[in-house]
């Protein structure tokens, strides 16, 4: 039996609903009466959309996809994500875009390193000097600050 | 204070120097965002609100105001001249608007979308203003009874009126209020899927699942359908003046059509899109000769321009008076007012009434402006469409992750807003719509807090749920809007059924 994408998605939503009713179940009464009976409704909803698409699946999209492969983009995130708690936002997110351009958009090194230095210079000299918001340093700016 | 008090007040805060400047930079802002495909003014609002905190409240409501306005009408112009809708309701205008620019009248059709969404626009204030006074009388009858009825009947018209699916709105929904419930309880104060987080018993804070859900969600989207162009180029030509002129000549369809947007905008949660398309639809119902609708009518444009710009007036009644979104855009709007220690209801109507006039006057002038402005710069703003996808997503994930942070300065915050960008992703790709979950995470603290709060008054014999007029017209109200598309087919399946029978 194959799990088609949109089925893996609708598993994701019952497999939540199930874990709310679990996680429920360790609260007191009064606490879990109200997010148990959400989380029953959610789970017999998605487990009802889940035997539609059993008995009669979505079409297939038929757009053709020619941008950035979906996993590598969910990767690039969730790589932005770790380079971010490491290098801090100052560092991480210009380096971010600056590569996305290059190697995603096909800009030349030149461009990419401008619209990197342009975000260092929003970020740190726009956003953290001028308006004084405290962007997050990242653990390795922190650990040399000790 | 009077309303009509109230309304001179706030019109010489908006209309004074250097105050004005706020909402024309907010709203050429806005009308950037809006332009191009995939963003739209709710994602600049949510990227708004971090840089926003420590403004004064009356620069809030100026630029929210025209945040608001701003992004509405310039969805259209992508709508008409490439065939992408720039926004939801922008979809019921590109059914007439682009067969007029592929006939060589889109001059005409972007005059005749900015002329009705001008005059729709003040048509819905105009409506929004006349009945502040007796949505004033009418909060005096709400307690939480009410309240936690207005909160079902929200999550039940979102759930109902949004997407394809019932099944899939109302799953959505559900999940939405499940995230609500993350937190500390409001009765016995423990902390509930909070992971043992301390930093998550305060609930999951908004808009980091706003810009997850609407600005990363919608990038990933964007760059994975393609990498060039936005899109093609179609020549502009035409009259500007037939199609300025147009609503007026349809000056019936023009002021029912604002007449509907205005009162679908009221109803909490439902948003633009269905008020276009009811308008869309009363327009092809109402008209003599239909046949040609769908190849470029100038009335399949007037009638849904004048219902979305209606809306944003009409929008903002529920928001104002009871704290409950009209639409997508309204949903981020009343998070910004919460935060900077704006109390929606009995106060926002009273005590804070010449604010809440100037949010309405700016959103009064930004839509003029972006009437105006749309027709000026038609042409130099098609250019903005060919700026390549993967060349704007990268800056589109930096500001959602600056914004993100600097809500309340917590990395948590940036890992939640990563986590719905691809839930967002994921559910929109599979035609789960996203709407109806932010809207139940918005609502869920009102029904819960209520629901409470009513069954709790109820025991205790000070109310009683079942004698309260403005519950039972609520309740009959969202039986019958469940109810209506059974009963719409009725007729048509009888006379089926007859003619089998015979």
């Amino acid at each position: 039996m194959t799990i088609r994408e949109h089925s893996v998605v609708n598993l994701a939503l019952l497999l939540a609903a199930v874990l709310f009713i679990f996680l429920a179940s360790g609260l007191t009464r009064t606490a879990a009466t109200l997010p148990a009976i959400v989380a029953a409704i959610t789970m017999v909803l998605a487990a009802a959309q889940l035997a539609l698409d059993r008995r009669k699946p979505p079409p297939v999209e038929t757009i053709r996809l020619e941008g950035v492969p979906e996993r590598f983009l969910t990767l690039t995130l969730a790589g932005l994500l770790v380079a971010l708690y490491v290098a801090g936002f100052v560092i991480a997110l210009p380096i971010f875009a600056g590569l996305f351009w290059r190697w995603r958009a096909g800009a030349s090194w030149t461009k990419a390193a401008a619209l990197a230095a342009i975000l260092f210079a929003l970020l740190y000299g726009v956003i953290t000097v001028l308006l004084r918001v405290d962007l997050y340093p990242g653990v390795l700016l922190q650990w040399l600050s000790r | 204070m009077s309303v009509v008090d109230a309304a001179v007040q706030g019109f010489q805060l908006v209309f004074s120097w250097p105050n004005i400047l706020y909402p024309t930079a907010a709203t050429l802002l806005a009308m950037i965002f809006a332009f191009l495909p995939g963003l739209s003014g709710v994602t600049l609002m949510a990227l708004a609100i971090s840089f926003t905190f420590s403004w004064d409240p009356i620069y809030i409501m100026l630029i929210f105001g025209a945040f608001t306005g701003g992004a509405t009408f310039m969805g259209s112009i992508t709508a008409i001249l490439f065939n992408i809708p720039g926004s939801g309701p922008s979809a019921a205008t590109m059914i007439d608007g682009h067969p007029m620019a592929m006939q060589g009248k889109a001059r005409t059709a972007i005059g005749c979308s900015a002329a009705s969404s001008a005059l729709g626009s003040t048509i819905g204030i105009i409506i929004l203003i006349l009945l502040l006074p007796v949505l004033r009388r009418f909060i005096l009858a709400f307690g939480p009874a009410e309240f936690l009825m207005l909160a079902i009947w929200g999550l039940a018209t979102i759930a109902t009126l949004t997407g394809r699916s019932l099944i899939k709105g109302l799953t959505a929904a559900g999940l939405g209020l499940l995230l609500s419930f993350i937190g500390l309880d409001p009765r016995t104060a423990e902390p509930r899927f909070t992971f043992g987080s301390l930093q998550l018993h305060d609930g999951l804070d908004v808009i980091p699942v706003f810009l997850g859900i609407f600005a990363i969600a919608e990038m990933m989207s964007l760059t994975v359908k393609g990498r060039g162009p936005i899109s093609a180029g179609v020549p502009l030509s035409g009259s500007l003046r037939e199609g300025i002129l147009a609503p007026l000549r349809h000056y019936g369809l023009l002021i029912r059509s604002s007449i509907t947007g205005a009162l679908v905008g009221m109803i909490p949660a439902v948003g633009g899109t269905v008020a276009s398309f009811l308008a869309y639809g009363q327009a092809v119902q109402s008209a003599r000769d239909r046949s040609r609708f769908g190849y470029g009518d100038i009335r399949g444009v007037i009638a849904p321009e004048a219902a979305h710009d209606a809306k944003d007036g009409g929008s903002l009644a529920p928001t104002l008076a009871f704290g409950i979104p009209g639409s997508e855009g309204t949903a981020v709007l009343l998070a910004a007012l919460t935060l900077h220690g704006f109390v929606p209801g009995k106060t926002m109507l009273t005590d804070q009434l010449p604010m809440a006039f100037v949010l309405i006057w700016s959103l009064f002038y930004s839509n003029w402006l972006t009437s105006i402005l749309g027709i000026l710069l038609a042409r130099p703003l098609a250019g903005l469409s060919e700026i390549r996808v993967d060349r704007f997503a990268p800056l589109i994930v930096v500001f959602a992750v600056v914004g993100a942070y600097s809500t309340q300065g917590r990395f948590i915050d940036v890992i939640i807003a990563f986590v719905f960008g691809l839930a967002g992703y994921y559910l929109k790709k599979h035609g789960w719509p996203p709407v109806p979950l932010v809207t139940a995470l918005v609502l869920g603290p009102l029904f819960e807090g209520n629901l409470h709060l009513a069954l709790g008054l109820h025991q205790a014999g000070r109310i009683n749920l079942f004698t309260r007029p403005v519950v039972w017209i609520l309740l009959a109200s969202m039986i019958v809007m469940f109810a209506w598309p059974g009963l719409r087919n009725l007729p048509s399946r009888a006379r089926e059924f007859a003619r089998k029978q015979a």
